[in-house]
């Protein structure tokens, strides 16, 4: 269940993703969309192996070789970066193409040396050098007493503190000092920026060495911070993708990257707790499903036909605008009665219709008035349901949250969430 | 040298492919005067202040900035020697606050100081009389308040000079009164400015000096008491050309096209047609006169079904079409056709060719495959007629020069035997032979009995060639005048606000 | 000091970049093969029994085949500049849709079977698709991004089915499909042949009608074809007679190249004689002239992405039920993602997505082949990468030329 090794295992995951997630801020925040953190993972994972097996043979110093493999995974992960800055700023190709192709260079890499190297192994004492003899954690003194929380958060992998430390500079980083101001500037407007005296491609170009040295501490922490003495196939296990997922989510702040890759380990690791059975008898009903589905298309067509010409709906959902002070917390409370009735009432069959019934009164009602919530609603109580009824669907959750939250911050005018406005066009000056 | 000049250039050229924005620009400011840059779009304004702040690197001749000969390659080299823009669409972040962006311009060090920067900039901006809340998101402010911020981004720079790039078109009155007092301070503390503006009250009211342009090249420079209005525009619009436009009336009465008080507001909140009613006649050359950007483009689009109006009415035929898109005027039969401004980037795909840009009118008809039967004969017909001169009609559109692009352009519109034909600016920047076709190919038109709008910069065709003059300032009608009785400089005074006293 | 700006470019320029596009590409390869230790002679030796590998081609059709596919669906997205890469997910929905009918009509006639798997797996990946196009029409989500993200949804749902839901036994693991399911097998030499002959006489009739020949009409006495387009087609002639002596007889691999055929066919004719394939052009060259056109841009984007998902969909059902016979999470084996850069090498032309299609399937089966002489599998994603980058590179120097700097009056 949700208890101490639930959370402590839960960082552990979100470690890698704080590592790929924060380094690709970086990179979007100067507005250059880097799909390659995949790749970057893997060989700088390659090359810290083979640097701390190197330092290790020659010199039997595990803390010598720990270093060393970090800093060549480091240096592996900016080189591969730079390929991809000088392709896309220099040579102003597509960033999409560029960096898938990066990823499936960088995993060919990270395979390709990983195997050729299939014979060597680790010592396990490296490993011990971020987590510690116990191996559970290298504790912070006093802190560490603290119950519950201690154990969790200041028992943990070196790696961990690492990423904290690197979470509190890059807030610092981004609001308190000139040049994170602006790059703030060149990833919303470079033109604006150009025309303050900033050198729009240096900045680019140094933000995505910093996004690559800081991905790479990923890789080596697969390969070093883990348990991990021989190459494994893979070894990033799509983690890339996923802190792609994550920097949208953690609405490009090094702190949602923090609460976000939490949140996001804690998903990725929820399908081991044990679920309610009986709760899964709603699934079964294949009524509900599909009224619920039902009601999801619903919203779109009703979406459509009311924002296009003028028809009865339109006229309708005027009428609606104009209540909607009391209208708003009258259809929420309708929705969560329904829903509460549905879940909770699953022992009893009447409670359930009832309850489905109200929910879909309150729908229909919402979709006129605000399509894009009923949409929403449905589509979350939907998933819900779904992970109710098997858990193994929480492994989406990362994704599909992703999906929801980026359609709903595209289509929302607030200024402070939305992503860097020039994120993936190349920027060129003598445009006339 | 002349020690009085703060900056002066020589000689300065530059070009884009064919066209020259500046020709051999001579052009001088002095310390602490106000000079007034003036001409019309296309005359080189734009291209000689980027050349000056470094953004445009000019192909030949010399520019001195305090005595020393100067090279700019980036913008941040003029800034540091004391070269401000103030640019008409404002480099502003949206997502920012306003301290934000001032520091954006002005720090010097690592970390931000922001209770120093807040203290400074308010000190600053008490020095020059500038209002405004430090903490406002950029997206709240009103186009005035912007501007101030700008101002100030470019004051905490220590600037020498400082251009306003039409720093009135997005005002109200009583920001323009504001911002003249700031520029009166900005002048007294010993700063240069270069005021770009289409208005001719406002020049005179501010200025010290007025430099023209025309065509790329500087006509003359005088001190603003030594002139008048009507000076001003006759160096403006130059000297009456002959056309020998030979013109054709007609007859008919029935009318086409109307507008009533159709209002429209562009994306950025600006209201760029203002109560804006007019009717066209069958066979009538309906002329707009105006300086580029004062709705003109806009007033097309709306009437194409491409762009929404939030008030007022259009009718074809009596029919209200207010609400129709392109689709549904195509649908509904309505013969309409629109040559606009931008002819790559509008009216045809700049790398497809010919046939295809053609077929662009008439794909849409009924059934699933394409059918280049009318597009290829038409094709023919207009490279007959109109001399259009190309390699092969299956070679990119855009490999052709601007003169064969235009006439391709218009002479597929016209193919479709159109009720309504508008037309913006389609005599821009072809040579002489290709204009006098395209003037003589809307006569025909006209007799055929066919409505035109016809929209254009130059004054000597607009006055020729059109029925009725329609002058546009700032997206309002100033007026509907007979050409007849008129001259150019009544013209040019409308188009720079100035209402006309006598009667039409 | 240099600057950079646009420009046009001839077609001797093009040639001579992507000339020296292949050379680059070629010294990489050897490069790397020393990089691993081998003398010069081993490597020339290495690149030899790439070309024995290369007979393996019942491994290089069933990589190609679908890829290609895959490509050819993401070519018209891209040519309306939607960024699909969901190629993934949507195979995968494809062969869940196909294996989902193959296990309700275990048994039941092979056609008929077949057919219904073939629909549905063109619908499932359709409206898999379709959800991403809405999300962009109406949401203005980044469709990188969403499509990325539903190519991982679609991927922990088929790990769900095999663990579950379609789970057979003590392992976790999806029972093949049936015979009945299973597309048939013919000899690939017979295959290839009618395969190339079919390129060749729809490459010939598309070129007559464009250029308005008539074969046997008294007017035209000189040879029709061009130097290019006669080069091409005795290149495909060429090839075929090739296949006929090189392929062993006996060697079989399932029909799905006729899926290939068709797809091919049917995709050039709806991107270059459809009016919504023209649509496609405008809009993806310029918006502005599409709207001024009177063309709906997001309704064309629904269809488009409707359509590319169902030819992805297709990719899969050739998958599971020519190629793998059994459905697993790991169906796409990468060819959504591959399918991507084919798709942009190939700079989006039909024909040069084939061609260059089954150039990387030889490319992969032969490095798999030489695998016993120690140079790994990954090599081909580094090769694929690096040729890229190539690629990519040369594109920039075809838009753009450097000049110098000012020069005083």
């Amino acid at each position: 269940m949700l208890n101490q090794s639930f959370f402590i295992q839960a960082i552990w995951i979100s470690i890698p993703l704080l590592f790929g997630c924060l380094g690709t801020i970086y990179s979007e925040k100067s507005g250059m969309l880097n799909l390659g953190t995949e790749g970057i993972m893997m060989t700088s994972a390659v090359f810290s192996f083979l640097g701390a097996y190197g330092v290790y043979e020659a010199s039997n110093n595990v803390v010598l070789a720990a270093i060393v493999g970090v800093i060549c995974g480091m240096i592996a992960g900016v080189l591969l970066n730079m390929i991809y800055a000088v392709i896309t700023i220099v040579f102003k190709a597509n960033q999409t193409v560029t960096g898938l192709t990066l990823a499936t260079l960088g995993i060919g890499i990270g395979n390709f040396i990983g195997k050729a190297n299939n014979d060597k192994t680790l010592p396990i004492s490296i490993s011990e050098v971020f987590r510690g003899h116990a191996a559970s954690g290298i504790s912070i003194p006093v802190l560490s007493k603290i119950p519950f929380i201690g154990s969790v958060l200041f028992t943990q992998n070196l790696f961990f503190y690492i990423a904290i430390i690197l979470v509190i500079l890059s807030w610092i980083y981004f609001t308190k000092t000139r040049p994170g101001l602006y790059v703030k500037a060149v990833g919303d407007n470079p033109g604006s920026a150009e025309s303050m005296s900033i050198n729009v491609n240096k900045y680019k170009f140094i933000h995505l060495i910093i996004a690559g040295a800081i991905i790479s501490l990923a890789g080596s922490f697969f390969m070093l911070g883990y348990n991990n003495t021989k190459w494994l196939e893979n070894v990033s296990n799509g983690y890339g993708w996923i802190a792609i997922a994550l920097v949208i989510f953690s609405s490009w702040k090094p702190g949602g990257a923090l609460l976000g890759s939490v949140f996001f380990g804690a998903l990725l690791l929820s399908f081991t707790l044990k679920s309610n059975p009986a709760l899964a008898v709603i699934f079964s009903k294949t009524y509900i499903v599909l009224i619920i589905l039902v009601i999801i298309s619903l919203c779109f067509i009703i979406y459509f036909k009311s924002n296009n010409k003028s028809n009865w709906l339109t006229d309708i959902k005027d009428k609606l605008a104009g209540q909607q002070k009391i209208l708003r917390p009258l259809l929420l409370a309708f929705t969560a009665i329904g829903i509460g009735l549905l879940i909770f009432g699953y022992k009893i069959n009447t409670l359930m219709i009832i309850g489905i019934i109200i929910y879909s009164v309150a729908m229909v009602a919402f979709c006129l008035y605000k399509p894009m919530y009923a949409l929403a609603i449905s589509v979350i109580l939907f998933y819900v349901i779904l992970c109710i009824a098997n858990k193994d669907y929480l492994k989406m959750a990362p994704y599909v949250s992703t999906v929801l939250v980026l359609s709903f911050i595209s289509a929302r005018k607030k200024a402070s969430n939305r992503p860097p406005q020039s994120l993936g066009i190349p920027y060129f000056r003598e445009e006339r | 040298m002349n020690n009085n000049n703060l900056l002066s250039m020589h000689n300065v050229t530059k070009t884009f492919g064919d066209v020259i924005a500046c020709n051999k620009i001579n052009f001088e400011v002095r310390t602490g005067e106000i000079h007034a840059v003036l001409g019309e779009n296309g005359a080189g304004k734009s291209s000689l202040m980027n050349i000056i702040s470094g953004i445009y690197i000019p192909d030949s001749g010399k520019m001195f900035f305090e005595g020393n000969q100067v090279k700019f390659q980036f913008p941040k080299d003029s800034i540091k020697l004391g070269i401000s823009m103030i640019h008409q669409h404002f480099k502003l972040i949206e997502t920012m606050d306003v301290l934000d962006n001032l520091l954006l311009g002005r720090s010097s060090t690592f970390f931000l100081n922001r209770q120093r920067a807040v203290s400074f900039f308010k000190k600053k901006a008490a020095e020059y009389k500038i209002n405004i809340d430090l903490d406002k998101n950029i997206s709240d402010l009103s186009m005035g308040e912007k501007q101030l911020v700008e101002i100030l981004k470019v004051l905490s720079m220590d600037p020498k000079l400082i251009i306003f790039d039409e720093p009135t078109t997005v005002l109200t009155p009583q920001e323009i009164e504001n911002l003249f007092v700031v520029m009166r301070n900005l002048k007294s503390m010993g700063i240069s400015i270069i005021f770009i503006s289409h208005k001719m009250n406002e020049v005179l009211e501010i200025t010290d000096r007025i430099t023209i342009l025309r065509k790329g090249k500087s006509i003359v420079t005088k001190d603003t008491i030594a002139v008048n209005t009507a000076q001003i525009c006759e160096y403006m619009v130059g000297q009456p050309i002959d056309l020998h436009i030979k013109k054709v009336t007609t007859d008919f009465t029935k009318t086409i096209l109307e507008l009533k008080g159709v209002g429209c507001v562009n994306e950025e909140g600006t209201k760029v047609l203002d109560d804006v009613s007019f009717s066209l006649r069958k066979g009538e050359i309906l002329g707009i006169a105006g300086i580029n950007g004062h709705g003109q483009k806009e007033l097309c689009e709306v009437i194409a079904g491409i762009r929404h109006i939030q008030d007022g009415a259009i009718f074809f035929h009596h029919k209200d079409i207010t609400k129709f898109s392109v689709k549904e005027i195509l649908r509904e039969g309505i013969q309409m056709s629109f040559v606009p401004e931008d002819r790559l980037g509008m009216g045809l795909v700049p790398h497809m060719n010919v046939v295809d840009n053609v077929l662009l009118k008439d794909y849409y008809k009924k059934g699933i495959f394409l059918d280049y039967s009318w597009s290829e004969e038409c094709t023919k017909e207009i490279v007959e007629e109109l001399d259009v001169q190309t390699s092969s009609v299956y070679a990119p559109i855009s490999l052709m020069s601007g003169g064969n692009i235009q006439k391709v352009l218009i002479g597929r519109e016209i193919k479709t035997n159109p009720e309504l034909l508008i037309t913006a600016y389609p005599v821009r920047g072809l040579d002489i032979n290709t204009t006098l076709k395209i003037y003589s190919l809307l006569q025909s038109q006209k007799q055929k009995g066919v409505g035109i709008i016809y929209i254009a910069e130059d004054l000597d065709s607009l006055l020729e060639l059109s029925d009725r003059l329609l002058v546009l300032h700032h997206g309002k009608v100033m007026g509907i005048y007979d050409p007849s009785k008129i001259t150019k400089e009544d013209v040019g005074l409308m188009m720079v606000g100035r209402k006309l006293v006598k009667n039409a | 000091m240099p600057r950079i700006i646009k420009k046009e470019s001839t077609k001797k320029q093009k040639a001579i970049t992507y000339v020296t596009g292949i050379g680059a590409s070629v010294l990489f390869i050897i490069i790397l093969i020393l990089c691993l230790g081998k003398g010069l002679g081993e490597t020339f030796e290495i690149l030899g029994d790439m070309f024995v590998g290369m007979k393996m081609f019942r491994n290089v059709l069933n990589l190609a085949v679908p890829l290609t596919i895959a490509a050819l669906g993401l070519a018209v997205c891209y040519k309306m500049k939607f960024y699909n890469i969901g190629g993934e997910g949507q195979i995968i929905a494809g062969a869940v849709a196909a294996c989902a009918v193959a296990r309700v009509m275990e048994g039941k006639n092979q056609f008929l079977t077949l057919a219904i798997m073939f629909i549905c797996a063109l619908i499932a990946g359709g409206i898999f698709s379709l959800i991403t196009g809405l999300l962009k029409v109406y949401f203005n989500a980044n469709e990188v991004i969403i499509t990325l993200m539903f190519n991982y949804i679609a991927l922990v749902f088929a790990e769900l089915l095999q663990s579950t839901y379609w789970r057979e036994g003590a392992f976790v693991s999806v029972r093949s499909l049936t015979d009945n399911a299973r597309l048939s097998n013919l000899p690939i030499s017979l295959m290839l042949i009618i395969f190339l002959i079919e390129m060749l006489i729809y490459n010939i009739i598309k070129y007559l009608r464009a250029k308005k020949i008539k074969l046997f009409s008294r007017e035209h006495k000189k040879f029709p074809f061009d130097v290019k387009h006669t080069v091409t087609f005795s290149l495909l002639i060429v090839l075929s007679i090739l296949c006929l002596i090189v392929i062993p007889n006996k060697l079989e691999a399932s029909v799905a190249l006729f899926f290939l055929l068709v797809v091919y066919i049917v995709v050039d004719i709806f991107l270059t004689q459809t009016k919504k394939g023209f649509e496609i052009a405008v809009i993806g060259e310029s918006t502005n002239t599409a709207i001024y056109s009177g063309m709906s841009v997001g309704k064309t984007t629904i269809i488009v992405t409707f359509v590319s998902g169902a030819i992805l969909g297709l990719a899969g059902f050739i998958k599971l039920a020519g190629i793998n016979y059994q459905f697993s999470p790991s169906i796409t084996s990468g060819i959504g993602f591959t399918a991507v850069i084919i798709a942009w090498l190939a700079n989006l032309k039909n024909g040069r997505i084939v061609v260059i299609g089954f150039m990387y399937a030889f490319l992969y089966q032969g490095i798999k082949f030489v695998e016993t002489s120690g140079v790994n599998t990954s090599a081909a994603d580094i090769i694929l990468g690096m040729i890229l980058f190539v690629a990519l590179t040369c594109e920039f120097f075809n838009r753009y030329k450097i000049v110098g700097g000012t020069k005083d009056a």
